[in-house]
């Protein structure tokens, strides 16, 4: 039942990789040939509602929020839990959760739905304990070239996975590529079953730069070699 | 004081071990190449002993290249030339009748080393030879609990080869990160 107001709903999206972001802003274009559906993409707060690649959110951001997660990660997460959906993103379950809070909204006081007011965060929108962001993988098997498309920053990318276990933050430290590009090609390997999920330690991989020894300064003179 | 590091070649007769060399070495590869006895494999020379070529960094530390017989009957040597590189490279040759169990062949025979040291794999001829994939390469080495990079290589291509040493040098780098 859509709300009176026709007023449009906001939703924000967080912590996903660009091809994901495409994908949501796609799909929340080809909802609104329902004249019904009034949610819109906002690059900015406020928002009504936040779609997030695992990264707690804050309560005063929004009280609704929903956390794209991958199974791989999260194996013990119900499937059925309705601020949790599970890679791949499917329009009919992103369109449902939509339309649940759209209703959630509508039904509300005049006052409390909306923005202006953010409520705490109930124990049902809070994120998994174990967040995507803090999760480390390893490669269990070498990508097929498909996946790899010949690129060198994705070669190389892969071949720091299949030596040792590393968050996307740092396998973008190590790697210098950029995070976003990290966590896409985590989330590549992801659909393709090629991770392995390890525990965390708590304890950071060190950036390049914290380990200067002799043998990275030997590797750093044959790549000049190689290179020029 | 300059230092002397190698990196290992190796792989079936005929999978360019040479070649590979030749393409990044600053020299003429010294070659002990003898007439091929081996009526099974249509070649007139193959490597008895082994290849060397070596490129010098700019601090004077050379990197020496060498090529390992190709026949498992030298893998005594294999161990000998495996201690202290920095790497491995393992070239296959789609167009032999068993690339897989060519691979095999070498997984057994560096075992020990391979638990520490890097190793890349470099597929050739599979533009003639599509089969078998990468991805059964990749099913093989998961059947034996290694992750190595494999990528297809023409060795007559200079960036090829570098490309799969590059990929010996970033697992190095994720080594000297420690446990």
């Amino acid at each position: 039942m859509p709300h009176p107001s026709k007023r449009e709903l906001r939703l924000g999206i967080t912590e996903l990789p660009d091809a994901e972001c495409g994908l949501i802003k796609t799909m929340l274009r080809l909802f609104r040939y329902d004249p019904d559906f009034r949610w819109v993409y906002a690059e900015s707060p406020p928002y009504d509602a936040l779609v997030s690649g695992g990264r707690p959110v804050s309560a005063e951001t929004t009280d609704a929020v929903l956390y794209i997660l991958s199974s791989a990660e999260h194996p013990s997460v119900a499937a059925d839990r309705q601020d949790v959906l599970i890679r791949p993103i499917r329009s009919d379950r992103l369109e449902a959760w939509l339309v649940r809070i759209d209703r959630t909204r509508a039904a509300e006081p005049p006052g409390a739905a909306g923005t202006a007011e953010p409520r705490q965060e109930s124990a049902a929108s809070a994120p998994p304990s174990n967040s995507a962001f803090d999760a480390r993988f390893r490669l269990k098997r070498w990508p097929p070239p498909s996946l790899l498309h010949g690129d060198p920053a994705r070669i190389r990318l892969a071949t720091l996975l299949s030596r040792r276990a590393l968050s996307h933050a740092e396998l973008a430290s190590l790697s210098g590529s950029h995070p976003d590009a990290c966590r896409t090609f985590l989330s590549v390997l992801q659909s393709a079953a090629l991770l392995v999920p390890v525990p965390t330690t708590g304890a950071t991989v060190p950036a390049p730069a914290e380990t200067g020894s002799v043998m990275n300064r030997l590797i750093s003179g044959i790549r000049r070699a190689l290179f020029s | 004081m300059t230092k002397e590091y190698k990196v290992l070649f190796t792989g079936t007769m005929g999978a360019g071990k040479t070649t590979a060399i030749a393409s990044i070495s600053e020299v003429p590869p010294i070659v002990t190449d003898v007439l091929n006895t081996d009526t099974r494999v249509l070649k007139e020379r193959t490597t008895v002993g082994l290849d060397f070529g070596q490129f010098t960094l700019d601090n004077g530390d050379r990197i020496r290249l060498f090529g390992t017989p190709g026949q498992s009957r030298f893998d005594f040597l294999w161990k000998i030339l495996a201690t202290n590189a920095l790497g491995l490279i393992i070239l296959a040759d789609n167009s032999r009748p068993d690339p897989l169990g060519d691979l095999e062949v070498y997984l057994h025979g560096f075992a020990e080393q391979l638990d520490t040291l890097p190793c890349s794999i470099g597929i050739g001829r599979s533009e003639s030879h599509p089969q078998p994939a990468i991805d059964d390469y990749a099913a093989l080495l998961e059947r034996h609990n290694r992750v190595f990079p494999i990528l297809p290589v023409d060795v007559r291509r200079k960036n090829d080869v570098v490309l799969l040493i590059d990929t010996l040098l970033t697992q190095i780098e994720a080594n000297e990160l420690g446990a």
